[in-house]
């Protein structure tokens, strides 16, 4: 009942509370841009299909243990990979779609849906859990530009899939990007207001948060400067949005508790608390040079397989053990001080 | 009246709704010499308009259950404009149309007319001109005073566009200042446009002053870039009272929702939608393109208050902001204080937590001793000797 539940969240999570175009707001581009018919959307949503269950599956099964820097790029090169042969079969086959397509078609290789969900789900989850998602997100991202296609070619040209409906007045505007953009702020508004009331504790708003991506480019960033980049080290994953791990983060990494305010006179008490700041920052810097090296390295022995997990919760116990050692330096110095 | 008070105050929406009262006079001025000239055709064009976006509006507002109160005249406004920015031979399902999408897509969305960050009547005008570009330019012929229903004129934004010009002498100027020139239902009255302009600098001088600046810039750029070769003040003349401009300057450079807040920013932002506005009007699609420079210069607003501020408005700033505070807020000690008491060591201090204190006044002879439950050092021999006050 917990894997149903579980699988059954995560098809919830990804297809509808985390929709990826409504409310992560990825993979805008291409249907703002070309899902102006019936056709184009299907076909829009087939190849996001393709190149979504593709990557995800290359990215849980063997990108594991790449380096972030190289795993984005690594997720781009599989789209390219896989949209180098349909543009070919489009040209020979349906040139039409190809003139309608545009330059759309090529870009999809670097949909940013792609790097976005191997980032948060497929190297943290199993093969089945990232195909799941893989499934759920193209359903949903499907879903929503067919039905803006069909919307679009229904207003703006007035025919359903090419078939003439008779509309006595058509909307040019809604074949241009404003119109795809309309729709889709309408369908976000719609689906928003869905979820507050079907799911009132899950916050949709989350879904806009993209840190593990960002962070991620910005972190390979970092390493691809520094002197002793090695692509296949593991660097220290900060970014993290599993559900799991968040309450031990949070209880982990919790503040020190707060000292009670105290009702000494505000002069001696700042000058206090300024001395003891002064006396921490040093301390910090002292420990900085002297810890830096121990956190980087983490002697964990090859023939182990580990996980994402197991790397964490080592960096939190090291944490913990630091922060207890400065609690005890704290106290001796105060006793010291009396 | 309901007022939750959770999007919007009672004061803002007296506010917005005296605002709108006086531009449904301008409004209304401009449709009576609308009906003396287009006869009960646009009187029902304005019916339809005002009717839908009021219905549209309520139903919007009845299904979303907002709570910010009705009534602030802003979809009543919207719909008279729409219709007087309409050619008389308009079909009317196009002012429906524009009626709809001006309170579902510019109000809805962003609950009353002092949120919108987009004049809505614009952007309904925007919208049905793309839509119905082959209908909206379509303006029947004044002969003699008076409206010929059959025939197609030429309006002074077509002779433009064609580099055409018009010889100004007095007959001409009195045709344009009286409306017998071919223009939308509230457009050619440029007497009226005028004249709810001193109106409007009378009542609101802060929303009328980028209004003025907007004015003033596109008649530089007229006067610089003429489209006509008869001259500057042809130029202007026909820039100045041709299409939709002097309706734009009236009544969307001055909608309260898209000003910038400050006197400068509002200054700046009217002088360069000035120039954006008469460069689509010279490089756009359309006969008369300004509404689209209209609607990307409301959605620029709140940038020009970004600016920074001038040495004037810094002052002011420095004025306004009182010397003295009265109330000194819990846990922080001014630094003014902080630097007239002496540095003491931390020796001292020390020393100072040791010695007993007198109740009630510290060593420094500023602050009250209180003693502490929580950080309590038991060693120390004030706590002992239960010296200092309790809390």
């Amino acid at each position: 009942m917990n894997k149903r539940m579980k699988t059954f969240r995560l098809i919830r999570n990804s297809a509808i509370i985390r929709n990826p175009l409504l409310l992560e707001a990825i993979g805008l581009c291409p249907v703002v841009a070309i899902a102006t018919t019936l056709k184009s959307a299907v076909f829009l949503a087939l190849v996001t299909t393709v190149e979504l269950v593709v990557c995800e599956f290359l990215a849980s099964k063997f990108l594991k243990k790449v380096s972030r820097s190289w795993r984005v790029a690594i997720y781009f090169l599989v789209g390219a990979v896989i949209v180098l042969p349909i543009m070919y079969l489009v040209n020979r086959f349906v040139p039409i779609l190809s003139l309608e397509l545009g330059v759309f078609l090529p870009l999809m290789a670097v949909n940013s849906l792609l790097a976005l969900h191997c980032e948060r789900v497929a190297v943290k989850r199993t093969v089945k859990d990232s195909l799941l998602d893989a499934v759920s997100v193209s359903v949903s991202y499907g879903a929503v530009t067919i039905i803006t296609g069909l919307l679009r070619e229904f207003l703006g040209y007035g025919t359903v899939g090419g078939i003439n409906v008779h509309m006595p007045v058509t909307f040019p505007v809604m074949l241009m990007p404003f119109g795809g953009l309309l729709i889709l702020g309408f369908s976000a508004a719609f689906l928003k207001s869905y979820i507050y009331k079907k799911y009132p504790k899950s916050s949709p708003d989350k879904a806009f948060d993209t840190s593990e991506v960002r962070q991620s480019l910005s972190g390979s960033l970092r390493e691809l400067m520094s002197d002793d980049f090695n692509p296949y080290d593991e660097g220290g994953d900060i970014g993290v949005s599993e559900n799991t791990t968040a309450p031990e983060k949070e209880k982990t990494l919790k503040p020190e508790t707060d000292k009670p305010k105290t009702d000494k006179p505000k002069k001696e008490k700042l000058k206090k608390e300024k001395i003891k700041k002064d006396k921490k920052a040093k301390r910090k810097d002292s420990q900085a040079e002297k810890k830096t090296p121990d956190i980087k390295t983490n002697e964990i022995p090859k023939s182990e397989e580990r996980t994402y997990l197991d790397d964490f919760s080592d960096m939190l116990s090291d944490l913990e053990s630091y922060k207890a050692q400065r609690n005890t330096e704290d106290e001796n110095e105060s006793e010291g001080d009396e | 009246m309901a007022n939750s008070g959770k999007i919007q105050k009672p004061k803002e929406f007296t506010e917005t709704r005296k605002i709108m009262l006086n531009y449904l006079c301008m409004l209304l001025a401009l449709l009576v010499a609308a009906v003396y000239t287009y006869g009960l055709r646009a009187l029902v064009i304005a019916a339809i308009s005002v009717s839908v976006t009021v219905a549209c509006k309520k139903l919007c507002e009845a299904i979303t259950k907002s709570e910010y109160p009705h009534g602030d005249l802003s979809g009543l406004v919207t719909g008279l404009m729409i219709a007087l920015l309409m050619p008389s031979t308009v079909p009317y399902y196009i002012p429906v149309f524009a009626g709809i999408f001006a309170v579902v897509v510019c109000m809805l969305p962003f609950g009353t007319a002092k949120n919108s960050p987009f004049v809505p009547a614009a952007a309904a005008i925007c919208f049905v001109t793309f839509c119905f570009s082959d209908k909206m330019f379509l303006y029947p012929s004044i002969q003699n005073g008076e409206y010929v229903a059959d025939k197609i004129g030429t309006s002074l934004t077509s002779l433009l566009s064609s580099g055409t010009s018009v010889r100004i002498n007095s007959a001409v100027v009195l045709q344009i200042l009286t409306g017998q020139m071919p223009s939308a239902l509230g457009t050619g009255f440029i007497i009226i446009l005028f004249g709810a302009l001193l109106f409007l600098l009378i009542r609101y001088p802060k929303n009328a002053l980028p209004s003025l600046m907007f004015l003033l810039s596109s008649a530089l750029f007229a006067c610089v870039f003429p489209r006509v070769s008869t001259g500057a003040v042809s130029s202007i003349t026909m820039e100045m009272c041709g299409g939709i401009l002097l309706f734009s300057t009236v009544f969307f450079m001055s909608y309260p929702s898209v000003i910038p807040s400050r006197t400068v920013s509002s200054l700046i932002w009217g002088f360069v939608s000035g120039i954006v506005c008469m460069a689509f009007r010279y490089f756009g699609r359309f006969e008369d393109s300004l509404i689209f420079g209209i609607l990307i210069m409301n959605g620029t607003a709140s940038l020009f208050d970004e600016l920074p501020l001038t040495k004037y408005e810094k002052k002011k700033l420095e004025d306004s902001v009182p010397y003295e505070q009265t109330t000194e807020p819990e846990g922080i000690v001014p630094e003014e204080i902080l630097n007239e008491i002496p540095d003491i060591s931390d020796e001292e201090i020390i020393a100072q937590d040791e010695e007993p204190q007198a109740e009630g006044v510290c060593a420094d002879g500023l602050h009250e001793v209180i003693s502490t439950e929580n950080e309590i050092d038991e060693t120390s021999p004030s706590i002992i000797l239960g010296g200092g006050s309790n809390e």
